[in-house]
Parts: structure tokens; C-alpha cells; sequence
């Protein structure tokens, strides 16, 4: 370990849990309650995250000669599963907008493909 | 002409005193260094680093250039709270320390030597580091980490 092995850190899947319901049949009060209710839980999901990353020893991110390779990777598998009808295209033009936001200098920031 | 002079004569006493004033600071701020990771502390080890900071690790390996790794602050410490976790008898040592300042910038190269026990293995690991020191309105703050390192 350490010198001679890692654990790679890299994204690969992204989970989301939505709540759904029928706006007719609920007041404006208890959704926007509902919503802050969920916002407010950022924190301790960041905790459970925490510790359950506490928990991995030499977990680091790719080496730095290897880094853009593991980035085009992910870009590849992105714009296959987009074009092959799994990812939502509105959804993935938001995330690009979301992933430039905190990291212009990415490649795909300058390109022209809208996710 | 004389003006002049005066005028240069003055940076050069304002550069040197920056000097004088900046490198005791680094003292300190290596010594806080030194005990927030002695006293295994990540929230004291923290609050030293700017949040912008990077720390690179340069791995040694036998027979290959060093691996290279860069990490954020918040992944650098995540490392250390894990490292902390699990091992024992944790002790850190920072020697043949060298501080230059800057008018912004500070440098400090300093040896760290790191032993503990890991599962049922004790390990060394030697550390020959470059910090990087930004001066700002509130103090020091580390803004990089450059560290050449070997385990033994």
C-alpha cells in the first residue's frame, strides 16, 4: 500500500433520490417545507459520506500522468450512454453546465457538444 | 539623483525588514504544522491551509520515476483522519528545516519523518518536503505541499 498500491478515487455514478407528488393535492406551504426539509439534509448525507470514506486507506485520486486519460475515459462512456437514449439529454446539458461552473478549465468546457 | 537613491534605499530596508519579520512567522507556523499532526488533530492541520491548497506526492518507486499524485486539501486530510484511524503509535518528526520569505510568498523545505504501526507492520516513511506559505491579512496559510517520498 501507500508506495506500492492505491485505491482509485474517481466518479463514476451519480445517485439521486427525487420526491415526486401531485402538486394539486398539496399545499404550497408543505412542499416548500418539503424542500427545505431535503436541503437541510445535505449535511449529515456529507457525513455518512465522510466516514465511509474514513474508512478507505490510500484512496487517491488518479496518478497525474494518468489523469486526463481516466477524464476522456469518462467522457466516452458519458456521450455513449447519451446517445444511446440512458441519459436524459436536458438533464446531461444542466450537468455540463453544473461541472463548468466549478471547473472551466475542463476540456469539454470549450467544445461545442451541449453536454 | 539623490531622491532616487533614497527612494531605493528604502524598498531595500522595507524588503529586508519583510524578511527579517517573515521568516520567525514560518516558525511558527511549521511548529502549529508539527503539532496539529503530532496531536493527530485535522481540524488544527486544517485551519493552516488556504482552500484553494494542493499537496503533490511524489511516491518513490523501485526502479521508475517518482508517482506522481495531486490532492486537495480536503483529499489530503481525508487521508490523514484514515491513516490516524488505523494505525498506531503515530509519530512525526520535522528536521533540517530552511525558511526563505518572500514579499507574498514563503518557502519552507523541511525533512518529516513519519513512523507507525499498520497492520501488525511498522513503517516508515521519510518525506522531503516543499511548502509553500501565502501571507495574508489574517496570517500564513499553506497554498501548496510538494513532497518527495519514500517508505521504508
Amino acid at each position: 500500500m501507500g508506495a506500492r498500491g492505491l485505491v482509485l478515487k474517481l466518479p463514476t455514478v451519480q445517485l439521486t433520490m427525487q420526491l415526486v407528488v401531485r402538486h394539486d393535492r398539496f399545499s404550497d406551504a408543505f412542499m416548500q417545507k418539503s424542500r427545505r426539509f431535503f436541503a437541510d439534509q445535505y449535511d449529515r448525507a456529507m457525513r455518512s459520506v465522510r466516514a465511509a470514506e474514513d474508512d478507505i486507506l490510500f484512496l487517491y485520486p488518479p496518478p497525474d500522468k494518468d489523469r486526463q486519460r481516466y477524464v476522456e475515459m469518462m467522457n466516452e462512456s458519458r456521450l455513449f450512454l447519451i446517445e444511446a437514449g440512458v441519459y436524459d439529454k436536458d438533464m446531461m446539458r444542466w450537468m455540463k453546465k453544473a461541472r463548468c461552473k466549478v471547473s472551466p478549465e475542463r476540456g469539454e468546457c470549450s467544445s461545442e457538444v451541449p453536454w | 539623483m539623490n531622491t532616487l537613491l533614497y527612494r531605493c534605499l528604502t524598498l531595500g530596508l522595507a524588503a529586508l525588514a519583510s524578511f527579517a519579520v517573515a521568516s520567525p512567522k514560518t516558525e511558527v507556523l511549521l511548529e502549529h504544522y508539527g503539532d496539529a499532526l503530532q496531536e493527530q488533530n485535522a481540524e488544527a492541520l486544517s485551519s493552516l491551509f488556504a482552500p484553494d491548497a494542493e499537496v503533490r506526492l511524489l511516491l518513490e518507486q523501485p526502479g521508475a520515476e517518482p508517482l506522481a499524485i495531486t490532492l486537495t486539501e480536503d483529499e489530503h486530510l481525508q487521508q490523514l483522519r484514515a491513516l490516524w484511524r488505523f494505525s498506531e503509535e503515530a509519530t512525526y518528526s520535522l528536521s533540517d528545516v530552511t525558511h526563505s520569505a518572500g514579499a507574498d510568498v514563503h518557502r519552507v523545505q523541511f525533512t518529516q519523518t513519519e513512523r507507525y504501526r499498520l497492520f501488525g507492520q511498522t513503517l516508515h516513511r521519510d518525506g522531503r518536503v516543499r511548502m509553500r506559505v501565502r501571507v495574508t491579512p489574517g496570517g500564513l496559510l499553506i497554498t501548496g505541499i510538494e513532497a518527495l517520498i519514500s517508505e521504508r
